[in-house]
Parts: C-alpha cells; structure tokens; sequence
C-alpha cells in the first residue's frame, strides 16, 4: 500500500464533509464543525487555502450550483483522488486506533 | 471631536498579532478602520459598533472572488488590502461568541502556510540586500568615500531587522509578537532614508571632470607655457577621498601640478611619459587648481581625471 501523508484535521473533515454530498463553503464549515461535537472549527483563511490546495491537487472541484437561483452559488464537490485520498487515511487512523485495543 | 483620524504606526511582517490587537482596542474605543496601511491607518467614530479585525497574508490569488466569498459567507467584512498584499478584514464583535469565531487560521498548517509565504520573500530580500552589502563592502575597501560608507550605513540596519524578522517568524508563535517593535523598524527605516538621501546628495556633487590638451601649434604652445599656467580649477564642495588619474605624453618633460587654496602642492608629476590610475587623496573643501609648467616644446598629451 502506497503510504500518504497524514492529513490535518481541517483537510480531514472537509473531504468528509464533500464524501456526504457537493456544498458550499460556509456548509463546510457548519458540517466539520457539527460532525466534531464543536471541536474542529475552520476559519477562512484555513479554508481557503485548504481549497486552493486539494483543488491543485485533484481531491475537489469546483462548481456552480444547479438550482434556479442559486447558479451562482460556489460548489464544491469531491473526486475520485479525494475519495481515494479520504480512504487511505480513515485506514490509517483505524489501523492506528487498532494497535491502541 | 473628529469623526475620522489617522494613525501613524508601522508594524513589522511578522509582528501582524500586534497590529490585530490594536485595532482590536481602536474599536472598542469607538474607532472604526476605514482604511489600514503600511505606514498608518485612518479611522472613522462609530462608537455604536464594535468589530474584530484580521489580518491575512494569502500570496497569490488566483481567484479573487472564491477568496472573498469564502470570508463573507463566514461573515467577515473585506476592508482593503496593502501594497505589500497584507488584506484587512472585520467582523461585528459579540462578547458571548467563542473567541474561535474570531480567528481566520485555525490550525497549525495554515498558520505555517502564511509564515512561510512571507519568510519567502523576506528570504529574496535578504539575499539580495547581502550580495549589495558585499558589494559596497568590497568596493568601500577598494574605493573608500564617503558616499560610499553611507550607502553601507543605510544597508546594514534593513538587513539586520530582515534577517532578525526571519529568525523570530520561525519561533513559536508565543515568542513572535513584539511590543514597541514599530519604533525600531521606523529609526531603520529613518536611518536608510537619511543616509540614502546623502547619498544621493553626496554623490551629485562629486567631481567627475576630464581634461585633455594635446599641442598642436608647438611655437603656440611652447610660448604659452614657457611660463607656469593655470590649466583648470576644481572646486571640491565637501572633504572626502578623491581619486586621480593622470596620462602623460610628452616629447619634453612637462610638470603638471595639483595646488589647494593656499598654493600648497597636493600633487606632483614631472616628466614625460606616465600614465597613473585612481591615485588617492584627501582633498579638504575648496578650489583646486591644475598648474602645468616646465613645458618647453615639442607634442604633449595631458590628460587629468578626478572623480
């Protein structure tokens, strides 16, 4: 198995976020904030250049949503490469939780 | 009172937690930020409103609107941005709200991220100012004036506090934030413009002049110097190393002579053929004058430089 870097908490809980679904941004936030009991808060400056990041990297894309109305709301939505990368870490923290039974 | 005012500050890059703070208090003084700057800010009087600043050094913005967006939706209000790509944001302030709300990086790497975008280009600066510094080091040792010793001056105190700004960004953020640390960078920032300004003075009263007689009529000649001449005067507007250089062609000796106000010989050349580069001396504030002598015929090139 090809080993990845750890992520952080913030990387975390957003491709989390975007495996449940495209959302926006703020949505982001709201979700990784619920999803943790309130322990993860990301600002927006943490956001953006986590963004900007994986969307270098190929985990996210951006998109406009599709409702009459809100087409110009900013999408976010996850690929296979963030999926993937989403996966190999839930391994990891489960393989590490392991070793702790 | 005044509805608006303008500060004077000036904060260093890595000292931004200081710049927050203070805007912070400004509003709880019912000063609001209209417009913040490298060298000062100016504020309106809204005592009704309070709000909590940030300050965000993102780099390159490939998408400016995405950027902007994802602070509005979290309610931050962009204020402006620097020159030098710092950008101001607000949000109303409620005293019950976690201080989190309050914060725009929230974890480690992105705090990183933005510590690392400016240790960057302080990186760039600082080896550049270092490859100046060597430069007039080498060239103050080669060519010493006092122009020269100035422009070092200004140099040295901008690449210290560079470097310094390097070293505490690197820290734990507990030790990164310095108090009274504007004072510091504004008597640098003082001390370069000071000196740069003499520098500039200095340099555009240097003596930079040239002369060449090469004989042509020889009887002309001859008769002309057969007596001492005044060939050329210089006046030097302040003390300072002077360099000299001297190309003789003659067919006959000929003496050319440098005097000072009092008639005093500061240099001397008897002969007929030499040729000297960058002599130095130290020529005091005054008219100079070049005397040529002793010439009794025959073709004669001198040429005499100082700078």
């Amino acid at each position: 198995m090809k080993k990845s870097e750890p992520l952080s908490e913030s990387y975390y809980y957003i491709l989390l976020c975007l495996s449940k679904g495209a959302n926006h941004g703020y949505g982001i936030m709201q979700m990784a904030e619920k999803l943790s009991d309130g322990e993860v808060k990301i600002g927006s400056g943490t956001m953006y250049g986590a963004t900007s990041n994986m969307m270098k990297k190929g985990w996210i894309e951006e998109t406009f949503a599709q409702e009459p109305g809100q087409e110009r709301r900013r999408l976010y939505t996850l690929t296979d490469a963030g999926k993937a990368t989403l996966e190999n870490e839930i391994g990891r923290l489960k393989r590490m939780l392991a070793h702790v039974e | 009172m005044k509805e608006t005012k303008r500060t004077w500050n000036l904060y260093s890059a890595w000292n931004w937690q200081q710049e927050i703070d203070d805007l912070n208090a400004q509003s709880d003084a019912g000063w609001q930020l209209m417009h913040g700057g490298l060298f000062g800010s100016r504020f309106k009087y809204q005592p009704h409103v309070r709000y909590r600043y940030q300050l965000d050094f993102p780099g390159k913005i490939d998408e400016m609107p995405r950027y902007l967006e994802i602070f509005r939706e979290q309610g931050w209000e962009f204020v402006n941005k620097t020159v030098n790509g710092w950008y101001y944001f607000r949000k109303p302030y409620d005293p019950s709200a976690d201080a989190l709300e309050y914060e725009i990086n929230t974890d480690r790497t992105s705090l990183d991220a933005m510590a690392g975008r400016w240790v960057k280009l302080g990186t760039v600066f600082s080896v550049i100012m270092g490859i100046m510094l060597l430069l007039y080091a080498v060239m103050l040792v080669l060519h010493p004036t006092l122009a020269m010793a100035s422009l070092l001056l200004a140099l040295l105190p901008m690449f210290i506090m560079m470097v310094r700004g390097i070293v505490l960004i690197n820290r734990e953020d507990k030790k990164r934030t310095i108090r009274h640390d504007g004072k510091w960078i504004g008597a640098c920032v003082l001390a370069f413009a000071v000196f740069y300004a003499g520098f500039v003075l200095l340099a555009a009263n240097r003596v930079n002049t040239y002369w060449q007689r090469n004989g042509e009529d020889m009887d002309a000649v001859a008769a002309e110097l057969s007596e001492e001449t005044v060939w050329a005067t210089v006046d030097i507007r302040y003390p300072d190393f002077y360099y000299l250089s001297l190309d003789v062609k003659a067919d006959a000796p000929v003496t050319v002579t440098l005097t000072d106000e009092n008639m005093e010989p500061v240099h001397v050349f008897t002969g007929e053929v030499k040729k000297e580069e960058d002599v130095r001396l130290w020529l005091k504030k005054g008219e100079y004058q070049v005397h040529l002598s002793d010439f009794t015929g025959g073709a004669q090139q001198v040429g005499f430089e100082l700078d």
